[in-house]
């Protein structure tokens, strides 16, 4: 299935762009989601995603089709959704 | 944790406006659902601003225009030239000389009616409940979470609300945080990200965009005007002029808020 995944803030930076299509199988998982950009992207992007053991950090926001959702509460994807991932700002 | 009564700004008895108040705040009492009732709201209250670089100082300055009657400015540090590509309270001519005092100069500048407290500080847990003790809202400005997460202990201890601005390169985001109603910054942060970098890219405008917007629910807040970002998070992408929001979600197990 077909899912576009937006990047906000450092991830952006990491991704190199600020949104993107992706094909995942159908029923995937977020954590799936999480898990294929890391892998597309490197270990820049990854380390905002996951820690070193990785475990999915708490401190990305995550929307799904503009709703907020937490990692663990989150049910499959669906197809064409649109995953927003916004890593943590704090700039002053 | 000791907590207080929630303090309730909009609905105390502040005294009445003179006459050069009511000449120096004309235009924006003239903004429907302000008037008299909401520039005496903002006369009589007070707002902690934590930190005066390019976002809170941005913040205080409107705050200051507004005639929010006292503020209490952190920011440890002197001033150094990479400060002022964004810190618009700063001056050259001030270099090498404690920031916190330059902002404070400057407001008082602005509008010297103001009654201005400074500490040459940042804000951290040990401080954060006494600096937030005596005030009405906390705005949160500061370039590391350690501090925005003291500050959002120190909200939700005295039932105050928080509006936290933040930004990153060309992204900029706002929420207002009023404990017991919305999500805090714990909720959406629960640890510390230990990714963000105390230096990061941006632009003075990016800076002074959010927090402007930051005063502006400042005082909808305090004088209960209009609909604040109460629970909901803006976020913009000055790139590509686009803006979006959504709704925050409370941690009911949340450390800072989950027993409100």
């Amino acid at each position: 299935m077909n899912i576009t995944v937006e990047y906000w803030a450092q991830l952006r930076t990491a991704a190199g762009q600020p949104f993107e299509a992706i094909e995942l199988p159908a029923a995937a998982s977020l954590a799936d989601l999480l898990e294929h950009v890391a892998a597309r992207h490197g270990p820049a992007l990854r380390s905002v995603l996951f820690d070193q053991a990785g475990k999915p950090r708490t401190s990305n926001i995550i929307l799904v089709n503009q709703e907020m959702v937490r990692l663990s509460e989150c049910g499959p994807l669906t197809p064409n959704a649109v995953v927003t991932l916004l890593s943590p700002m704090a700039g002053g | 944790m000791p907590k207080r009564e929630p303090r309730h700004p909009a609905s105390s008895s502040p005294p009445p406006l003179t006459a050069a108040q009511q000449a120096r705040y004309e235009w924006q009492m003239w903004v429907p659902d302000f008037g008299v009732a909401g520039q005496t709201k903002l006369a009589a209250a007070s707002v902690l601003v934590s930190r005066l670089g390019g976002v809170g100082g941005a913040a205080a300055l409107y705050l200051a225009a507004a005639g929010v009657g006292r503020l209490v400015l952190a920011h440890a540090g002197n001033l150094t030239p990479p400060d002022l590509n964004r810190q618009m309270l700063m001056t050259h001519d001030w270099l090498g000389r404690p920031r916190v005092l330059c902002a404070a100069q400057r407001l008082r500048d602005l509008n010297p009616d103001l009654v201005i407290e400074t500490h040459e500080t940042n804000i951290s847990a040990a401080n954060a409940h006494s600096l937030a003790a005596d005030v009405d809202l906390i705005v949160s400005a500061a370039p590391r979470f350690e501090e925005r997460l003291a500050l959002n202990a120190a909200a939700v201890q005295h039932r105050i609300p928080l509006v936290d601005c933040a930004m990153y390169e060309m992204d900029a985001q706002l929420t207002c945080v009023v404990p017991g109603q919305s999500a805090c910054l714990a909720c959406l942060y629960p640890e510390t990200p230990p990714v963000w970098k105390r230096q990061f890219p941006v632009f003075g405008a990016v800076a002074g965009t959010i927090g402007a917007w930051g005063a502006m629910e400042a005082i909808k807040l305090l004088s209960g005007l209009g609909t604040p970002l109460t629970g909901r998070m803006l976020m913009l992408d000055l790139r590509q002029g686009m803006s979006r929001q959504f709704n925050t979600i409370r941690n009911p197990t949340c450390a800072i808020c989950g027993g409100l």
